[in-house]
């Protein structure tokens, strides 16, 4: 579905050049669950930025199915993200203004084949607060609807940026439960950047990364509920 | 350090500060500028008009002989032959016509025994100089009231001397010492004179206009006085012990009287009462109305600027320093701006002050002073804004960092909607949510949206009344003449009326009649006559006259008549009721149009149906007919300074309009973008195209400021309409304010184009935000 060739991502500030990204390459299958391991600095977000087109590459390709992203125009990556593209952020960003209900529904209205809210909504168990607004609920519950929200357009992959870095042991479990069942059920191709190992458990594929390279590729024989995983 | 950092931060935003600087200049600029361009004016007024003796009020009376005064064999005399005015009677016999006044007088003062009053002789006419149509003021000099000020120069000693007023001598390049032909004759400049009941120009009732370039008062010496051949008119000037004289008076026991009214009243002695106290009120209004704008405004500004600094502030209390510590960079950083500002417009409006005092100088016939600065001016334009920025920035400031450092350091919870959103929220609630979030969005903050919505409304609040002023000074003055016919208005002598020539149309006008006790002028015109049609807007209603009268606009709106009601309009002892058949556009004088025939039998009890005074006439008449010939064109050229001031006016009011606008539009445009910084990544990343996301921001603005608009449209036309009405019933005078249907059109492209200038740089702004913002740490 995704693959990489050659992908490096160097950033220039004033005479001094940083890599964060050197030769990449890597494979995603369309309905993979893939984690990408590594500490602070290894370059898992700029991976995860350069992947869903947030930011351009300094050479080398990326291809999804038959259409070259690095080919694309803003414009042409904007309409792309928007067909194909959903994003989960550790920080949820949900709209104050609005309530759980239209925060979904502000993703759903970019859709072509969009999800049904209803539907959603009982999905993550918040049938019951849709019209309440983001500072009446937990941060569980306000990622819940974040990730309601990016799959309310239907999208082919979601990528996931620390999901669970601003939640507790209980309610990261629920999150990524969520994010399992999007994978088994709906064969949602899912790209988790994290430092938690624990959630590699989870995964078909593990990549692990650091100063900028990939380290290793592995896949799991077996992938473990997200109930059964090691926190930590 | 601390201070340097904030002046690193504030140097990022420029622009901003830019526009907030302008109208915290535009505040204390506008004070300074009104307060002492009007106290340049205002000491030497009151100094002058105290020592020269200016009336406490006037009496208009009857410029004929009343049936009493006529029941002396002398005067019945003279009205039997067709002369009944004052002016016939002071011709035929100057000790009868001081008899006359002499009673008049003693009658006055029996009902008014605390008052002094004394006979007011002046004659108007109009001369020609340099190829253009002047007017003068003839006054014979006063003894005790309303005595004559040379400003420059002296008195004229002779017969062959004349002082004019300095503004027109100057406009005209004459000097003392010149020759100045006037009425025939040629006479010496001996000075300039200033006369204390004519502080504004307005020589004619039935004209208003008030350019000093065209128009000059003149003062002769009494023997000359008496010599210069032009229509005369007489008012008593009076002084009294008490503040006001009661107005209402018993007709029965004066006659002649036709109206008693307190100076401050006057257009021509007062209006310059009104106009001093009233331009000190909108200065203070004004600067605190725009002051209170740029006070909210620096608020909105140093708690975005805190908001997004929360964090460092967080390590910075973390690390031991004192909230006063943190707070004081801030608030002087932001005090120094303010000052700056406020200090520019103060030097700014102290410039002004002088230009603003020459232009009420161009049109109010005043002493001018200089300008002095003063302690008590500063401290209101400068420090007493200061202190209300500080206040409101400290208690902010000190609020904001009042947060313990751990809950600085943690990104801001978000906050519950105001009420403001919810009832929005409500409204909108079968709406999508891209349309909710899109409308919600301008009204998060209360303060912004108000500052917005007030900001807004005042701005297109001057663009509309700047439209409304358009041609109001034609409507006012000349608009009416220009649809005449005629070029020549020539009166006769009634004693020996002329054959007249084939195109002249007569007229006939009788300016003492009553309704209610006001004085009206009844006007006759000739039933197809060609020259003096009457016309309500487009429409020509001149053959209206043969069912009923016409009233001037002017008439109607003072008695709240309309076509097809009744008016009571008496003539000598006789009342006559008539049918108001039309209302004519004339905005100047109170007129009743009717046909010539019907007023003369009117005036003659049935006797005759041909009299006439004048003529109308597109040639010249000749002299030797005719003693006061008025050329139609001389009286419009005069209308043309007003209007040039007026459209001075407009683009002042426009240019404040829209610096006051595109600032408050471009700075909240500028904040809302700052705070959404995160959101609009986020919806980038989503897939919402640039223009998906333009419009979600911004455009929620543009239907608010359409909205504000339109709101504020009526509420224009509802005081201008509040406006009117005051100089109706204060100065008897028509503001001829109009409202068009595409006035709204033109105001709304005005604003909408200021919108889409102010939010340009919004708009980049939006587009430079970049994607990955949104996996920043995220601050709602």
């Amino acid at each position: 579905m995704i693959v990489m060739k050659n992908v490096s991502k160097i950033y220039r500030s004033g005479d001094i050049e940083t890599a964060a990204l050197k030769d990449i390459d890597l494979t995603i299958a369309e309905g993979e669950f893939v984690v990408i391991l590594g500490p602070s600095g290894s370059g898992k977000s700029t991976l995860l930025n350069v992947i869903s087109g947030l930011d351009s590459v300094t050479s080398g390709t990326i291809q999804f199915r038959d259409v070259r992203l690095t080919d694309l125009t803003e414009r042409e990556m904007t309409a792309f993200r928007r067909q194909h593209l959903g994003f989960i952020f550790q920080q949820y960003n949900l709209l104050q203004n609005l309530t759980v209900y239209e925060n979904i529904q502000i993703g759903s209205d970019i859709g072509t084949n969009p999800l049904p809210i209803d539907e959603l909504l009982e999905s993550i168990g918040l049938t019951n607060a849709r019209d309440k607004y983001p500072h009446q609920l937990s941060g569980g519950e306000q990622q819940r609807v974040s990730v309601a929200r990016s799959l309310a357009k239907n999208p082919d992959i979601i990528f996931c940026d620390e999901p669970t870095g601003s939640l507790d042991e209980e309610n990261s479990k629920k999150v990524l439960q969520m994010l399992q069942d999007l994978n088994d059920t709906f064969h949602k191709t899912v790209v988790v950047i994290t430092h938690n190992n624990g959630i590699a458990e989870m995964a078909d594929q593990v990549i692990r990364m650091n100063s900028g390279r990939i380290l290793s590729v592995t896949r799991n024989p077996v992938r473990k509920a997200a109930s059964a995983i090691h926190w930590g | 350090m601390l201070l340097k950092n904030v002046f690193k931060t504030l140097r990022g935003r420029w622009l901003q500060l830019i526009a907030i600087g302008l109208i915290i200049i535009l505040s204390s600029l506008t004070y300074t500028m009104m307060f002492y361009g009007l106290s340049g004016i205002e000491e030497p007024t009151e100094t002058y008009l105290e020592k020269y003796r200016q009336e406490d009020f006037a009496v208009e009376f009857l410029n004929r002989v009343t049936p009493e005064e006529a029941t002396d064999p002398r005067i019945n005399a003279l009205a039997s032959r067709g002369r009944y005015t004052l002016n016939d009677v002071k011709l035929a016999d100057t000790k009868l016509f001081d008899t006359l006044i002499a009673g008049r007088r003693s009658q006055f003062l029996k009902e008014y025994p605390d008052t002094q009053v004394e006979l007011r002789q002046f004659k108007t006419f109009q001369y020609d100089f340099k190829g253009r149509d002047h007017q003068a003021l003839l006054v014979k000099n006063g003894s005790t009231i309303n005595r004559s000020y040379f400003e420059e120069g002296r008195t004229p000693g002779s017969d062959d001397e004349v002082a004019l007023t300095k503004i027109y001598a100057d406009k005209n390049d004459i000097s003392i010492g010149d020759s100045f032909r006037l009425a025939g004759k040629t006479y010496r400049v001996s000075g300039f004179v200033l006369v204390p009941d004519y502080t504004l120009p307005v020589f004619q009732e039935s004209f208003f206009n008030i350019d000093t370039a065209l128009q000059t008062i003149v003062v002769t010496t009494d023997d000359e006085y008496e010599q210069i051949r032009a229509p005369e008119n007489y008012r008593f000037s009076g002084t009294n012990a008490g503040e006001r004289v009661e107005t209402t008076f018993d007709a029965k026991k004066l006659p002649f009287v036709t109206n008693v009214e307190n100076t401050d009243s006057i257009m021509r002695s007062g209006a310059i009462y009104d106009e001093i106290t009233e331009g000190k009120v909108v200065a203070l209004g004004l600067s605190i109305f725009i002051a209170t704008l740029a006070v909210i405004i620096v608020a909105l500004m140093i708690s975005n600027l805190l908001q997004a600094e929360r964090g460092q502030i967080g390590i910075l209390k973390a690390i031991g320093y004192r909230r006063i510590e943190i707070a004081l960079p801030y608030l002087a950083s932001m005090m120094f701006l303010a000052f700056i500002m406020l200090i520019i417009g103060y030097i700014a409006g102290s410039f002004l002050a002088e230009p603003l005092k020459a232009l009420y100088l161009d049109f109010y016939l005043l002493p001018s002073g200089s300008i002095s600065q003063r302690p008590v001016v500063f401290a209101t334009a400068i420090l007493v804004p200061l202190a209300f920025f500080a206040l409101i920035s400290g208690l902010l400031i000190y609020k904001i960092l009042g947060a313990s450092a751990l809950s600085l350091l943690t990104p801001q919870q978000s906050k519950s909607l105001n009420r403001l959103s919810r009832s929005v929220s409500r409204l909108l609630s079968h709406a999508r949510s891209i349309t909710k979030f899109k409308y919600l969005y301008a009204i998060r903050s209360t303060s912004s949206f108000l500052l917005f919505f007030v900001g807004i409304m005042f701005s297109t609040l001057l663009i509309t009344f700047s439209f409304m002023m358009v041609g109001m000074i034609d409507r006012m003055t000349v608009e009416s003449l220009k649809k005449y016919e005629y070029a020549y208005e020539a009166y006769i002598d009634p004693a020996a009326p002329p054959a007249l020539a084939a195109s002249q149309e007569k007229f006939l006008t009788y300016p003492y009649a009553t309704v209610d006790g006001d004085l009206v002028t009844l006007h006759g015109l000739e039933k197809d006559n060609r020259l003096h049609r009457l016309y309500d807007g487009k429409t020509d209603i001149s053959s209206q006259t043969e069912e009923g009268v016409v009233l001037t606009k002017q008439l109607s709106m003072k008695l709240g008549l309309e076509a097809g009601d009744m008016i009571d309009v008496t003539v000598d002892d006789e009342t006559f009721e008539l049918k108001v058949a039309g209302v004519a556009d004339e905005y100047v004088s109170k007129e009743i149009y009717l046909d010539i025939e019907t007023l003369s039998e009117m005036l003659t009890e049935g006797r005759t149906t041909t009299l006439f005074s004048g003529i109308y006439s597109k040639q010249r008449p000749a002299a030797a007919n005719f003693p006061v010939i008025i050329e139609k064109a001389g009286v419009i050229d005069q209308a043309k300074a007003m209007d040039d001031y007026v459209q001075l006016i407009t683009r002042v009011m426009i240019g404040a309009a829209a610096v006051i606008a595109s600032s408050i539009l471009f700075v909240l445009t500028s904040f809302t973008v700052e705070k959404n910084y995160f959101t609009i990544s986020l919806l980038k990343v989503m897939g919402y195209t640039r223009r998906e996301v333009n419009a979600m921001v911004l455009n929620s603005y543009f239907v608010y400021t359409v909205l504000s608009c339109l709101i504020s449209i009526p509420l224009a036309y509802l005081i201008l309409y509040t406006m009117m009405r005051f100089f109706l019933s204060e100065y008897d005078v028509i503001l001829p304010l109009q409202f068009e249907p595409e006035f709204v059109l033109y105001t709304l492209v005005i604003i909408l184009c200021l919108f889409f200038a102010s939010t340009a740089v919004s708009r980049r702004k939006i587009e430079r935000i970049p994607l990955q913002e949104v996996l920043k740490t995220y601050g709602e």
